[in-house]
């Protein structure tokens, strides 16, 4: 017979939080292998229709239009993705904080594999771009002109992935604690910031902010502003929310 | 002792109307509690408080002397297990024990993928395809499974069918003995869980109706049984308080709250009638019942129980 005691303290094992972050992170990375495989075949089947001469090559990456659909997809993953595991996480004899600071990390991660996965595929059609002989150069209304851009490209990225992420994380728990109709209503604010975020990162945003100040900086100083606010509201929503 | 302890003091918890209100209830550790009451009475309310599913408006909780809510050890040691699972519904059984294997690590595999299967539940469904009673049947093997100090059972055996049901208070007593610790069981079907239960907390309207021992509390009432006609005289003379009265042939019981003196016991024998224990059913339904049984001092249990028919 095995009597079943209680443990004193929690043995050296993984943490609540890399026990539940592991599980989140595979459950968004099989989403997003689906995700940019169909942005990828969307990508060649538009730059094939483009090649025709019946298109005007206006010197657009194709890619560049998948930044809008991965932050929207971000978004609604970190909706569905977390509030599905909540009950069973909390069910499982695991804390909210650990939900909370797994779903923060988690979504901080995949805005990195987000921003990656652009950059990378911007670099390849541009290569496949030259040795056609288009010019593929605008980019979210930014210019592209070689390698040495990708670096600011990418933290643009990653912060557009990654206030799109915490938006919908803030948005699920409110689906999860107001339910359907005031979670729906609850957009209305939640949402505004996001849009803000996007245009000040867009090559002519922040056009108001004071001229003595380097531009680019700031602009991603606030939008990470933007970001850690979606997290500390996420935080006071998940802190003592009922199961 | 095995098992987390349990106790509360002057919890109350609050939703449009009370749902809980000045609970002070203390369960042992290392023992099979049932939690009785009837639909509403705030059985579930109550059993999220010990696993912090949600917190108390009032008052204050311990489990294992601690409060539970976001407490590490404590959770981890705490598996509530709720009719409606809360488990990754869209996802299949086996993907479901990967989920609480990786979360749980006391968690016991191999006993799960026994009870699923002698519960006949096909790994390979999604568990929002699955019957209601082999949802359950998830329910009760991943909560017997978890091996934790407090296993908390919320009505999880309501879908399963007569035999799966019985199935399952014969592996959860295996597994008590094999593996004791604290386990609470909550129900308003208690015909089938008596044989199972230690103690017995009866919540009525959101308040502690009684706690006892499974044992004195069927003591607290009586049955006879015998021929119709004889029990009927008995029953007139003594001036017994009859719960529930069931008549098969020639054949009838009765069922009475309070305890018979030694005159009452020897007419009892001499009418040729059999004295029984009380079924524990029969004595919630009386303690329970809304015209009986108002929830307040005037009206508690203790006032039944004091009786005595020796008239």
């Amino acid at each position: 017979m095995s009597t079943v005691e209680a443990p004193r303290r929690t043995p050296a094992r993984k943490s609540q939080t890399r026990r539940a972050g592991e599980w989140l992170l595979w459950s968004h990375l099989y989403m997003a292998a689906w995700f940019w495989g169909v942005v990828l075949v969307l990508a060649v089947g538009t730059s094939a229709l483009l090649s025709n001469d019946r298109f005007d090559q206006s010197g657009t990456s194709t890619i560049a239009f998948g930044v809008q659909a991965g932050m929207w997809f971000s978004f609604a993953m970190a909706i569905a993705l977390s509030l599905r595991q909540l009950e069973a996480h909390v069910a499982a004899g695991l804390t909210r904080r650990s939900f909370f600071r797994a779903n923060v990390a988690v979504s901080s991660l995949m805005a990195v594999v987000y921003a990656l996965v652009m950059v990378l595929l911007l670099w390849v059609e541009s290569l496949v771009a030259r040795a056609a002989g288009w010019e593929v150069r605008r980019v979210s209304q930014m210019m592209y002109d070689s390698v040495a851009d990708l670096p600011g490209l990418f933290v643009v990225y990653l912060l557009v992935f990654l206030v799109g992420a915490c938006a919908g994380l803030v948005v699920g728990m409110a689906y999860q604690r107001l339910g359907g109709v005031w979670g729906t209503v609850a957009l209305l604010p939640a949402i505004p910031p996001v849009f803000f975020a996007v245009d000040i990162l867009s090559e002519d945003g922040g056009g108001w902010l004071p001229e003595a100040l380097d531009p680019n900086p700031v602009r991603m100083l606030l939008a990470l502003v933007v970001a850690v606010g979606y997290v500390l509201v996420y935080r006071t929503q998940v802190r003592r929310v009922t199961i | 002792m095995t098992g987390f302890s349990v106790e509360l003091r002057g919890v109350g918890v609050d939703f449009d109307r009370p749902a809980l209100s000045g609970v002070d209830l203390t369960l042992a550790p290392g023992v099979v509690h049932g939690l009785l009451g009837r639909n509403g009475s705030g059985k579930t309310t109550l059993l999220s408080l010990l696993a912090a599913f949600r917190r108390p408006t009032h008052g204050k909780v311990l489990v294992d002397g601690e409060d539970p809510f976001e407490n590490e050890r404590v959770l981890e040691g705490t598996c509530f297990v709720r009719e409606s699972g809360d488990v990754l519904g869209d996802e299949n059984v086996k993907i479901n024990l990967d989920f609480v294997e990786s979360m749980r690590p006391a968690f016991d595999r191999a006993y799960a993928e026994e009870m699923l299967d002698q519960l006949e539940v096909p790994m390979r469904t999604k568990v929002e395809s699955l019957s209601r009673g082999q949802r359950s049947a998830v329910g009760a093997s991943l909560g017997l499974a978890a091996r934790a100090p407090l296993t908390i059972l919320d009505e999880v055996y309501l879908g399963m069918d007569a035999p799966s049901r019985y199935r399952f208070y014969q592996s959860l007593l295996v597994d008590y003995v094999e593996h004791p610790r604290t386990i609470v069981l909550s129900s308003h079907l208690i015909g089938e869980l008596d044989r199972v239960l230690e103690h017995v907390t009866i919540l009525h309207r959101g308040r502690v109706l009684l706690t006892d021992s499974a044992e004195s509390l069927q003591a607290r009432g009586s049955t006879l049984t015998g021929s119709a006609a004889a029990v009927d005289e008995v029953v007139a003379q003594l001036g017994i308080d009859v719960l529930a009265r069931t008549v098969l042939g020639g054949t009838a019981q009765v069922t009475f709250v309070g305890m018979l003196g030694q005159d009452a016991h020897a007419r009892v024998r001499s009418a040729g009638l059999e004295l029984g224990p009380v079924p524990l059913q029969d004595l919630f339904v009386h303690l329970t019942d809304r015209s009986a049984a108002p929830a307040d001092p005037a009206g508690s249990p203790e006032h039944h129980h004091a009786e005595e028919v020796d008239r």
